[in-house]
């Protein structure tokens, strides 16, 4: 699905400032925030799409500028998309992803990790859930091992189930690291 | 940062768009894991109605409704292929599982032994084929109702201790059904009525005709099997009546609910 994305520049009337957690404000179109339900609500509740009413900048405390930029950069893109149906909530062996997505969420595991609690905060489900299926499509195919690896699990299996031979804590992922696995958009054949 | 630090909801979406055999396979990363999958996903596996195992060259197959419809395929590595053919790899698994209603297992190739208390023996209905020393320990330790076993070779002495532990009520204590199939090597029954106690019905008594159904691993073979058998053995402790049918490369026991002078009768 692609929709043609018309240039506006917003106005003060048809925006809101919103600021992340490093202080960074963003000027974001009304029109925009209706992706997020929690903007959307909060927009609806303080009354921030009437003209006469001052608009506070809207602090983001668990977003970052960066994680910022690349929402609205989603957001941009989705801005002439229908509302988002959720109507596949499981797995699909027929699921594809357009090239933008996949170009978009071509980032590291840890990021794409901050990114999905960011569009979980805001409640933008189109792309919450995009990033679970893109985060399960990146595990499909893997061993155990590998998974453990990807989403940094810490064993707290004693043994190995096919050796019995105690299994090692895996030392070298960090705290705030996640490795990297390539991307398998569809998953290998049975 | 760890996958279990994020929201439940994250945690649970993620789970939901993955395939059964991956939802598996994450299982067996950690017991965290393991809760998380069982608790997210309750409602997935609650459909399944059995699964069936089998080894193949590099893969654990592991399909639903045991055949047609293939559930999960694990690719492993070519060093855990090795590793799943042994035998403490099930106890492993039953281990950490309810009691099964029906457990099969064919893997000709299983090396090691299980524990004497595995959760394998408790399965109310065991289909296994494998090694010897496999099935000479299900025939000690099974607690279950009815097992289906084959092996390549079985020794006559395995056979007659097996009688003999079964009359002195020794092993197999609930024991309705056994089928012993052996594939390569095979049982004279006389050799077998020279070191057990088997009687005979006289010529008299109408040969009585033990009605079971057949075990297999196609589910679609369920049909009922009539034995007319007129050898049979006596447990001592309560004087039930198991009819024996002995032939080249087949045993059958299958325990009446009735006393040796009900079953005369």
């Amino acid at each position: 699905m692609s929709c043609e994305e018309p240039t506006t520049s917003p106005t003060p009337e048809n925006n809101i400032t919103v600021v992340s957690s490093d202080g960074k404000e963003f000027l974001l179109d009304l029109k925009l925030t209706e992706q997020s339900e929690t903007l959307a609500r909060l927009i609806s509740n303080f009354e921030y799409d009437r003209t006469d009413v001052k608009k506070d900048p809207v602090p983001l405390g668990n977003i970052t500028s960066a994680q910022m930029q690349k929402i609205i950069e989603w957001l941009q893109h989705h801005r002439y998309y229908p509302k988002w149906e959720q109507n596949d909530i499981h797995y699909s062996t027929s699921f594809t992803f357009e090239t933008w997505v996949e170009e978009y969420l071509n980032i590291p595991n840890n990021e794409m990790f901050e990114l999905l609690n960011a569009a979980n905060y805001l409640n933008i489900p189109r792309l919450f859930s995009t990033i679970c299926r893109i985060m399960a499509s990146r595990i499909t195919g893997k061993s155990a091992e590998q998974i453990r690896t990807v989403l940094n699990i810490k064993t707290d299996v004693k043994n190995d189930v096919y050796t019995g031979i105690p299994i090692q804590e895996d030392s070298s992922s960090s705290e705030d690291g996640m490795s990297e696995i390539s991307l398998s958009p569809s998953p290998p054949p049975i | 940062m760890n996958f279990f630090v994020y929201p439940y909801v994250i945690q649970k979406q993620i789970l939901n768009f993955m395939s059964d055999q991956d939802l598996f396979i994450i299982s067996l990363c950690s017991n965290n894991m393991r809760k998380s999958v069982t608790f997210n996903q309750w409602s997935r596996f609650r459909k399944i109605k059995y699964v069936t195992y089998g080894v193949n060259n590099h893969s654990i197959y592991v399909s639903l409704d045991s055949f047609l419809h293939p559930f999960l395929c694990l690719r492993e590595k070519l060093d855990n292929e090795v590793n799943v053919k042994r035998a403490k790899h099930w106890d492993d698994y039953f281990k950490s599982n309810r009691i099964q209603k029906r457990v099969e297992i064919y893997s000709e190739e299983a090396v090691g032994r299980l524990k004497k208390n595995s959760r394998l023996y408790q399965a109310e209905t065991l289909l296994f084929t494998g090694s010897k020393l496999l099935i000479t320990d299900i025939l000690v330790y099974f607690k279950g109702h009815q097992a289906f076993l084959q092996t390549p070779e079985c020794n006559i002495s395995d056979i007659s201790s097996f009688l003999t532990r079964w009359m002195s009520h020794n092993c197999c204590k609930n024991l309705n059904l056994l089928i012993l199939n052996l594939l390569e090597s095979s049982i004279d029954p006389k050799e077998v009525m020279k070191l057990v106690d088997i009687k005979k019905l006289d010529s008299s008594t109408k040969t009585p005709v033990y009605l079971y159904n057949n075990i297999s691993y196609n589910q679609a073979d369920k049909v009922p099997v009539e034995l007319p058998i007129r050898t049979y053995v006596v447990r001592d402790c309560d004087q039930i009546v198991a009819s024996v049918h002995i032939e080249e490369k087949k045993m059958v026991l299958g325990v009446w609910n009735m006393t040796e002078k009900q079953f005369i009768d």
